[in-house]
């Protein structure tokens, strides 16, 4: 280093500054021409470059020459379609890869591709790049839901719950002449209950190891690049996209990763939607419904896996037009790491922990949120043991709320309302509840499963409502919790909450009343509201300001 | 109410003390879900 700076300094001349491409120079030149009255002539090439950056300081420094000055930024990214600071960024490092090339001798010849450019020039494709997303991501749910993970989830259930721990507590239980009542708790709320979310965990543990092994090899931040594309479009950056990336596994420390974006709103706003992408907790649910309606496919989970990206992409929209939440994206720039293989003790710990996670929360959380639905769905108000489910506690707290999502296609039964409300708790007690209200140990013992229970009560397109509901509305309590410490307030945290509900009723309202017109036929009052929902959403997103009447308030609340 | 009944009802109290202490003691360690994806479970 001493001796680079030994040489610089006994130059015979100042080293020419690094030149740009055609379009950059020239908007380099216009910008120059704005400013030569603004800043010293030997230092106007410095600040036209920094504001083609749009640097905070220098756009400080331009005062009322920067309106002119940012037109001239927006013909020139419109024309290259790219970000300005990006095309800057990317020019040194071009100009430095040349200056390397030339003075620095290497065993390759300058100008080869990496193995990871290679593959990098196809995953990341301007145009490829989201296909090949798409079908990596439905090979990863094919083979953790409908083959590997779903065999080993039949066997859980099956075999594992359905032959051994179920009717071997119960015969124990009797043989010890444990009380009857103790025993129903034992075998037909915890044992049912949690034994309906551990069975799915061979699913969960098989899609564990193939989302580590994608994120150890570097595919997933090559995600994020595309994604960036995308996202830019509806108003976020792919910063927003590595929360949601991070959600995947857990919504909790998905949440908390928007702490790394700068720009406030759109911290906030990833915040808020982070919860859209479906976690780990939501993955017994999507697996329950694809099995009991859709015969185990693999396209329910990519389904629900990009209704989530969607909602999100929405609500970029959506929020970014209410007053206190409107502004450009942050710029995203980010080096890519070279590919590797994926250590297998990496995927391994990695895999054991998650799991562990898993089965932790089932024996803790849910354990007790099944106790407490099988001890109301047991007992009616005057604690006599009911015979009929349907005379319980839990029926009637059911039948008083149900109402609400007739709607949507399951509201006539309210086992389901009761299952969406215990999930607040743990997206993973949906399953369990269903455990406990559907008898699995009795259904167990005649050899039927859950399956053929949900497939009764409810049509595909009820179903996949259901589904839809459970993935978009409210998240569990712990990331409400980390929602409030990202936005502040419980006033903000409420009003989050709200939109997520409101814009799961509405999907879900949506899906199923013009489902049901497409497939049977059917047409009704909902019907007409569902088209007016479509209407209200069409209208928001291509409306300038759907919201001014409230920029005024919220800048008297600002004030 | 027989000692079999007695035993398991005592047993089964215990596994839901825990459950709730367990669950509990996470929540309100920063609403920690035990994913442990974030590190602060390790420097605890």
């Amino acid at each position: 280093m001493e001796e680079l700076l030994e040489a610089v300094s006994s130059a015979d001349e100042a080293p020419s500054p690094v030149r740009l491409s055609g379009p950059l120079e020239k908007s380099i030149s216009e910008i120059s021409e704005n400013l030569r009255d603004k800043v010293p002539e030997e230092h106007l090439r410095w600040y036209s470059v920094k504001a083609l950056e749009r640097d905070v300081l220098a756009i400080e420094r331009i005062g009322d020459s920067w309106n002119k000055i940012s037109e001239i930024i927006e013909k020139l990214e419109k024309e290259e379609d790219e970000e300005s600071d990006s095309l800057v960024a990317s020019e040194r490092y071009g100009s430095i890869s040349d200056i390397v090339a030339s003075s620095v001798k290497t065993k390759r010849t300058s100008g080869s591709y990496t193995t990871s450019d290679k593959i990098d020039r196809i995953v990341t494709h301007r145009w490829l790049g989201l296909p090949i997303f798409a079908g990596v991501m439905f090979l990863v749910y094919y083979i953790s839901i409908t083959t590997v993970g779903g065999w080993g989830t039949d066997w859980v259930n099956d075999v594992f719950f359905g032959e051994w721990a179920i009717p071997g507590a119960a015969s124990w239980l009797e043989g010890m002449a444990v009380d009857p009542v103790l025993s129903a708790f034992i075998v037909d709320g915890l044992i049912a209950g949690v034994g309906a979310v551990l069975g799915f965990l061979p699913q969960m543990l098989v899609l564990f190891v193939l989302l580590v092994i994608l994120e150890d090899s570097g595919y997933m931040a090559r995600i994020a690049f595309v994604m960036d594309r995308v996202f830019r479009r509806f108003g976020l950056s792919g910063k927003s996209f590595i929360p949601i990336l991070i959600g995947t596994g857990c919504g909790v420390p998905g949440i908390m990763a928007s702490r790394t974006i700068e720009s406030e709103r759109d911290r906030r706003i990833t915040a808020m939607t982070t919860t859209f992408i479906p976690c780990s907790a939501k993955l017994p649910i999507i697996a329950l419904i694809a099995g009991a309606l859709f015969g185990g496919s693999a396209l329910v989970a990519l389904a629900s896996y990009f209704i989530g990206v969607l909602a999100i992409l929405l609500s970029g929209i959506i929020l970014k037009k209410w007053p206190s939440l409107s502004g450009t994206p942050s710029e995203f720039i980010m080096e890519l790491p070279p590919y590797h293989v994926p250590g297998i003790a990496t995927v391994i710990r990695s895999t054991f922990e998650k799991g562990w996670a898993f089965v932790r929360k089932a024996g803790t959380f849910i354990l007790l949120a099944c106790g407490i639905v099988w001890f109301l769905s047991a007992f009616d108000w005057s604690m006599s043991m009911v015979g009929d489910i349907n005379d319980s506690m839990l029926a009637d707290i059911g039948n008083a709320i149900t109402w609400i999502f007739v709607p949507l296609g399951w509201g006539d039964e309210w086992q389901f309302s009761v299952g969406t409300i215990t999930g607040l708790l743990a997206k993973e007690n949906v399953v369990g509840t269903f455990g406990v209200l559907f008898g699995f140990s009795e259904v167990a013992e005649s050899g039927d499963e859950i399956w053929p229970i949900i497939a009764a009560m409810l049509t595909p397109i009820a179903g996949f409502s259901f589904l839809v509901f459970n993935l978009l509305c409210a998240p569990c309590f712990a990331a409400i919790g980390a929602m409030r410490r990202e936005l502040g307030t419980w006033k903000a945290t409420g009003a989050a909450v709200l939109y997520q509900c409101l814009l799961a009723y509405a999907v879900s309202m949506v899906i199923f009343q013009i489902g049901s017109l497409l497939i049977y036929g059917t047409f009704g009052i909902w019907t007409v509201a569902a088209f007016a929902t479509v209407a209200l959403i069409a209208y928001i997103l291509v409306s300038k300001e759907p919201f001014a009447r409230y920029r005024h308030k919220t800048s008297e609340a600002a004030a | 109410m027989n000692i079999a009944t007695i035993a398991v009802g005592l047993a089964v109290a215990m596994v839901l003390f825990l459950a709730a202490y367990c669950s509990v003691r996470s929540f309100r360690n920063g609403k920690c879900s035990g994913c442990k994806e974030c590190g602060r479970c390790k420097r605890r």
